[in-house]
């Protein structure tokens, strides 16, 4: 195992009455990419402030670079820590050239001059030195912040929400300029974000924070497929919660009989997720499910279904395939997806539907339907 | 004065704390802060310690019937003031920004201008044209053999010199204030039938009812603590009373009971005005989406209104100039030396400058400890030293007095003294502008300085001083200004021998001198003029950027 960059263990912070952190733990190996998500107010800016040494944790113990920075009767100020911050808004100086705010964090004993250069070149500036920060664009104001806090060689560089201030579609070209410039400095990042898409796509890991608490921390893929609870099955893509009841080493629910992967007492009540892509439909007479509504999204439709027992799921559908609302429709899963289910909040397993293995019966009994697919 | 108390105020109750909780200030702002909340609260304790030093004669010292009749004078000159500042203010802030009165943007420029003006040239104005063997007396004698004119000395002296300086704080609340209305109310009332003199009854007056008591209020704290005017008019307030008790008899436990009271009324007038502002948010508009008046066609009122204009501008404006040039002109044909103006214009403005620059130093901890560590300490501290606010210059000064002459020989009657007391008594001007341009300062500007290896004082000198910029300068014109103008702690405390500007003035009017003290009036005028022009400036490329 690589060195730790950063290793929190169970840090409290409360603003007042209000907890922004609680119980929060987490460990960042060298040179990994770590994208925090969660909605906002969940705690992720705390996290980074405390790790810059902004704030000062009321609990638990924070490093950085296998060194204590905060813990009992440890406080190490943020000048000293060696954590590059990218401000939201960026914080650029507004009375230095671009030259000079870029040089503010490097030593005068160090080769300066040379140091800007190597940095503005490293997020495609150079030249611009003498710039001041209202005379840039966004985008470049951005890279400027970059530049600025990568220029004395952090141990670690914290962003916070660094593209939010950003158009919709220079925020997509920039993020990938962002991705490529911190791989090549090779640097250690902690990055927060509320974009589920942004998160994915920046991170080595993933994690998922609510309430300041974090849910699960885990590869992009393992994030989205294996889903540690229903709040992270719910923020990262679209999910629908269904009830299902165990019984004889099966889980019992209206989109049909899920093997069970280990041992669960019957009658226990488990939480079942399907995302709109697992689920078919199909125009039936005899369906279980009634259309309820309706998002036309351009390539697809995404169809409620009202089910049964009241519950509502929804369908992704392609757009040639248009029924109107209040038709019946037959329900059943598509192959290849990872099913996951819940007890008392947490992940208790998953199932992956085969190809032609099907999930039992979705449908009425007496629906004809044969198993091609 | 008045009015950027007002906007201070309000940004007092906005701030909830850019500045999050930083751990504890760095040592570098809390302990600077402290010893200026010592220094300010130096004039108080002497106070209150000499009351309570009366014992059980305190109540007897308090409810003299001498106080009392002071106390009468007092009020009735304040109530006066207001109101006639009211009556002049109400239908000139209408006229100049929702009628179509001809040179509007003239009228609204022409009736701010005695703002430069301090209340003792004022005083001296008004003695010069209306006082005995004055110029209107002179004019009417060779015309019509008059000989004597109505006593001018006294309260309508008193009354027309302060109230003819500080209407204009009145004024421009108001005029802010009506520009601030959301026009469409005023719509829907006329589409409900109310017509306009019922819609302004009905809907305007009570919006403007807050900006109404306020800036009132205010003028009200500015004619009780004035000095300058009362004392040239001979009229006995409680200013004058004090400074009388100081000059002769010396009698320093009723100079302190006189104190006592005038700081109580000053305090009231102030927890009235806290009070009327609490309610005022609930009448505040919200800008942007005001719509664009309408201007009210003035039709056969124009004539009148015009007339009502004229007088005011003549009597407020070109009155004092002209007195002011007409002495000058008499000086230089009787050969008149001017060089006496020189070296108070001279002291004048060094103990400015000096001023000036301590009182931003001292109002920075302050002002940093109030915007990036809000708490209930820096939040105290804070108001502490609004306390200058609240005394009258010539407490402050008889304050420093006693306790220079008792405890502190060394300094007493130089300078160290003198700009301690112009320090307590304009810090809160320096607060305020410093804290307003903080406010603007993001305070991640200074957390990213941190986290780039700066130490706390490394950051203030790197980032936050040269950003504060700014407000530092306007802090230091405004404490400038009013410096240059301040009587009672100039005449008080100045050291034997340093004469400044407004002592030359108000020893050569008291004792009839006009025409010497016509040239340190204009120098004067001229001098604060500078700073003053500054900050308009400023204010107007603010506005623009």
């Amino acid at each position: 195992m690589n060195r730790l960059a950063v290793r929190c263990t169970e840090i409290n912070k409360k603003f007042g009455d209000s907890s922004a952190l609680q119980d929060m733990s987490l460990e960042l190996e060298e040179g990994k990419f770590l994208a925090l998500l969660g909605p906002s107010g969940c705690g992720k800016t705390t996290l980074l402030r405390l790790i810059a040494g902004l704030e000062r944790p009321d609990s638990g113990t924070i490093e950085v670079g296998e060194r204590i920075v905060a813990g009992k009767e440890v406080f190490v100020p943020p000048e000293k820590r060696r954590v590059g911050l990218v401000f939201q808004d960026y914080a650029l100086f507004p009375h230095m050239d671009v030259g000079a705010n870029v040089a503010f964090g490097v030593r005068r004993d160090s080769n300066r001059p040379r140091r800007v250069e190597e940095v503005l070149s490293l997020v495609g500036l150079r030249g611009l030195e003498h710039r001041m920060p209202h005379q840039l664009s966004g985008g470049q104001q951005q890279r400027v912040a970059l530049a600025r806090a990568l220029a004395p060689r952090p141990t670690v560089l914290l962003l916070d929400e660094p593209f939010s201030n950003l158009d919709a579609d220079l925020r997509v070209r920039v993020r990938v300029e962002v991705r490529d410039v911190l791989a090549c400095a090779g640097v250690t990042v902690v990055f927060v974000t509320h974009d589920q898409e942004e998160a994915l796509f920046m991170g080595d890991l993933v994690g998922v924070m609510n309430a300041g608490r974090l849910e699960q921390i885990d590869s992009p893929e393992g994030i989205f497929h294996r889903p540690a609870t229903p709040f992270v099955a719910q923020f990262i893509g679209t999910a629908d919660f269904l009830t299902g009841q165990v019984e004889d080493r099966t889980i019992i629910s209206e989109v049909g009989h899920i093997p069970l992967q280990q041992e669960l007492p019957a009658g226990q009540i488990v939480k079942i997720m399907v995302r709109p892509d697992f689920i078919d439909i199909e125009p039936a007479e005899t369906g279980r499910g009634i259309v309820t509504g309706r998002i036309f999204q351009g390539i697809h439709y995404l169809y409620s279904i009202r089910l049964p027992s009241g519950a509502v799921i929804r369908s992704l559908q392609h757009h040639n395939r248009e029924y109107p609302p209040g038709l019946r429709v037959a329900l059943r899963m598509n192959p290849g997806h990872r099913i996951t289910y819940f007890v008392d909040e947490r992940s208790a397993g998953g199932y992956v539907i085969g190809s032609g293995q099907a999930v039992s019966e979705v449908c009425d009994e007496g629906e004809s339907r044969g198993d091609e697919h | 004065m008045g009015i950027d108390i007002a906007t201070r105020l309000k940004e007092i109750k906005m701030v909830g704390g850019p500045g999050r909780n930083f751990p504890w200030p760095p040592t570098i702002i809390w302990l600077p802060a402290v010893a200026v909340l010592l220094l300010v609260l130096l004039p108080l304790a002497y106070l209150a310690l000499r009351t309570m030093g009366a014992g059980s004669d305190l109540w007897g010292l308090l409810f003299r019937p001498r106080i009392f009749q002071i106390l009468v004078r007092t009020v009735l000159l304040v109530v006066a003031v207001s109101g006639v500042s009211l009556a002049v203010s109400l239908p000139l802030a209408w006229l100049t920004t929702r009628t179509d009165l001809p040179l509007r943007r003239v009228w609204a420029v022409l009736t701010a201008l005695p703002l430069v003006m301090p209340s003792y040239v004022a005083g001296f104005v008004v003695i010069a044209a209306f006082g005995p063997r004055g110029m209107l007396q002179q004019l009417l004698a060779g015309t019509f053999g008059l000989e004597r004119l109505p006593e001018i000395y006294g309260f309508p002296g008193a009354l027309l010199a302060i109230a003819m300086i500080s209407y204009p704080y009145t004024l421009l609340t108001l005029q802010a204030s009506i520009r601030g209305l959301d026009y469409s109310l005023e719509e829907a009332s006329l589409s409900l039938g109310n017509n306009g003199w019922k819609t302004f009854r009905r809907v305007v007056l009570p919006q403007l009812r807050p900006a109404i008591a306020t800036s009132t209020l205010l003028v009200a704290l500015y004619a009780l603590k004035d000095f300058g005017a009362v004392s040239l008019m001979r009229y006995e307030t409680f200013t004058w009373a004090i400074y009388i008790q100081y000059q002769t008899s010396f009698d320093r436990v009723l100079a302190a009971g006189l104190s006592t009271v005038l700081v109580i009324v000053a305090i009231i007038i102030l927890f009235i005005e806290a009070y009327t502002r609490g309610t005022a948010k609930y009448h505040r508009v919200t800008v942007g989406i005001a719509r664009q008046p309408v201007y009210r066609r003035l039709g056969a009122w124009r004539w009148p209104s015009l007339v009502f204009c004229s007088l005011v501008v003549l009597l407020t404006t070109v009155l004092p100039i002209s007195v002011l040039l007409y002495w000058l002109i008499r000086a230089m044909v009787v050969g008149e030396r001017f060089d006496i103006a020189w070296s108070p214009a001279l002291n004048s403005g060094y103990v400015s400058l000096l001023a000036a620059l301590v009182t931003v130093v001292a109002a920075l901890p302050v002002a940093i400890l109030a915007v990036r560590f809000p708490g209930r300490m820096s939040s105290f501290l804070e108001r502490t030293t609004y306390i200058g606010f609240a005394l009258p210059g010539i407490v402050i000064a008889l304050a420093l007095v006693f306790f220079g002459a008792n405890y502190a020989i060394v300094f007493y009657q130089t300078l160290v003294f003198l700009v301690l007391a112009y320090m307590i008594l304009f810090l809160p001007e320096a607060v305020g502008a410093l804290r307003s341009s903080l406010l603007q300062i993001n305070p991640r500007l200074e957390e990213a300085a941190r986290t780039m290896g700066r130490t706390p004082w490394q950051t203030l000198r790197s980032i936050t001083i040269p950003l504060m910029r700014s407000g530092i300068l306007v802090g230091a014109a405004l404490v400038f200004l009013t410096t240059m103008k301040e009587l009672p702690a100039t005449l008080l405390l100045s050291p034997i021998g340093f004469r400044t500007l407004a002592a030359s003035i108000w020893s050569y009017t008291s004792e009839g001198f006009f025409a010497r003290a016509a040239v340190p009036a204009l120098l004067l005028m001229l001098l604060s003029s500078v700073p003053m022009a500054f900050m308009v400036i400023r204010e107007r490329r603010g506005k623009i950027e």
